[in-house]
């Protein structure tokens, strides 16, 4: 029994080594070299803009994501309407597909309503991602909708029934939306590399992607930069994270 | 939480302080317009002065100063040397548009470098 105990004990061990590799690897990397933390953090600031600026576009996807999918979760999850059945199912296969399956459409969709080459084109096909209102539906589903009633009887209207009784009774799916999006958004590479043209543009992550070929230094130093926002966040939510995709997976 | 606010007001400070630094640290060039002028007695139609001309493995070449999205500029443009008399030279330009060059930097030029123009 214990030999099986320190044997799963291992294997975990092994698991977080392998899994937590890359990150120790790119912060001992930064740190061993100096240079790289100096171009990045104090010598040019155009590192630090790119942050600022993705983080300013993560903030305004994740909150407009936030609304969409809970309005559309609670539709899905409380309301009868036709064809909800079939709409729900189109929202799973389209959430199934690859973003680089929905590039030229998207491509195609932005270039009609002259969005290219702003920031709004990496925005938008983001706000509306179906995987959002799935993951709600599924959230609101778990919620018994003798709350809701009871929420209604005491004088709350669809939108405070919403926001002040459905949202927070799934704080977990929220949180883990957040925190996918959030992710999803910060780390995303195709989008920027299709739908804008000027280099400059390009958002920190694709900067990285195409500087850091032949200037480890720089590499290391931008990585690090790149990976304190989602640490941050996974450290802070991080049981909230746990919970709500468990919570999601059982329903 | 407390981490997070931490973090960003330091990453706040770094932007602040980088943006400094990197404006402290730019070239400073004067705008100089080549204007005809006369070398070792000739009169040549473009004469600058001697230090804004350079060489290298593809010739002689100024710095052209161009504006780009608010952002002073510097570009190699080739040119071909006639005359120098150790002050100014003389020389000519495969074409005929005005430039403006960068006179006198403050630091060593690179081809595509951001500078600061000298009011």
């Amino acid at each position: 029994m214990k030999k099986r105990h320190i044997g799963g004990t291992a294997f975990v061990l092994l698991l977080c080594a392998a899994l937590l590799f890359p990150a120790v690897y790119i912060a001992v990397g930064a740190l061993s070299y100096p240079g790289g933390l100096y171009r990045v953090f104090i010598r040019q600031p155009d590192y630090l803009y790119k942050f600022w600026k993705n983080l300013a576009l993560d903030i305004v996807v994740v909150g407009c994501q936030v609304l969409v999918s809970c309005m559309g979760g609670f539709a899905f999850a409380k309301f009868t309407f036709r064809w909800k059945r079939g709409l729900f199912f189109l929202m799973i296969v389209l959430m199934m597909l690859p973003v680089q399956a929905t590039l030229v459409p998207n491509y195609i969709i932005l270039d009609k309503l002259s969005l290219l080459n702003t920031w709004a084109a990496l925005a938008l096909p983001c706000i509306f991602l179906p995987f959002g209102t799935v993951l709600m539906t599924q959230a609101f589903r778990s919620v018994p909708n003798e709350v809701l009633d009871a929420a209604r009887m005491d004088g709350a209207n669809t939108w405070q029934t919403l926001w002040q009784v459905l949202v927070p009774a799934s704080r977990g799916g929220v949180i883990s939306l957040i925190l996918l999006t959030f992710v999803d958004v910060w780390n995303m590479v195709e989008q920027p590399m299709v739908f804008l043209q000027d280099a400059e543009d390009y958002p920190l992550s694709v900067s990285l992607a195409v500087v850091n070929r032949a200037d480890l230094p720089l590499s290391f130093a931008g990585g690090l930069l790149s990976m304190l926002p989602t640490l941050l966040l996974l450290l802070y939510f991080r049981d909230e994270l746990a919970e709500g995709v468990t919570f999601t997976g059982v329903n | 939480m407390r981490l997070t606010v931490v973090i960003l007001i330091a990453l706040l400070g770094c932007t602040m302080l980088s943006a400094w630094v990197y404006d402290t640290l730019l070239p400073e060039v004067t705008v100089y317009t080549p204007e005809s002028g006369t070398v070792n007695g000739e009169r040549y139609p473009l004469v600058v002065p001697a230090s804004c001309v350079y060489q290298d493995n593809n010739g002689d070449f100024v710095f052209r100063l161009k504006e780009v999205d608010g952002k002073w500029k510097v570009k190699r443009s080739s040119v071909t040397v006639l005359d120098s008399d150790g002050r100014y030279t003389a020389i000519r330009r495969a074409t005929s548009d005005e430039i403006q060059i960068a006179a006198f930097p403050s630091r060593a030029l690179q081809d595509g470098a951001e500078v600061k123009v000298a009011e």
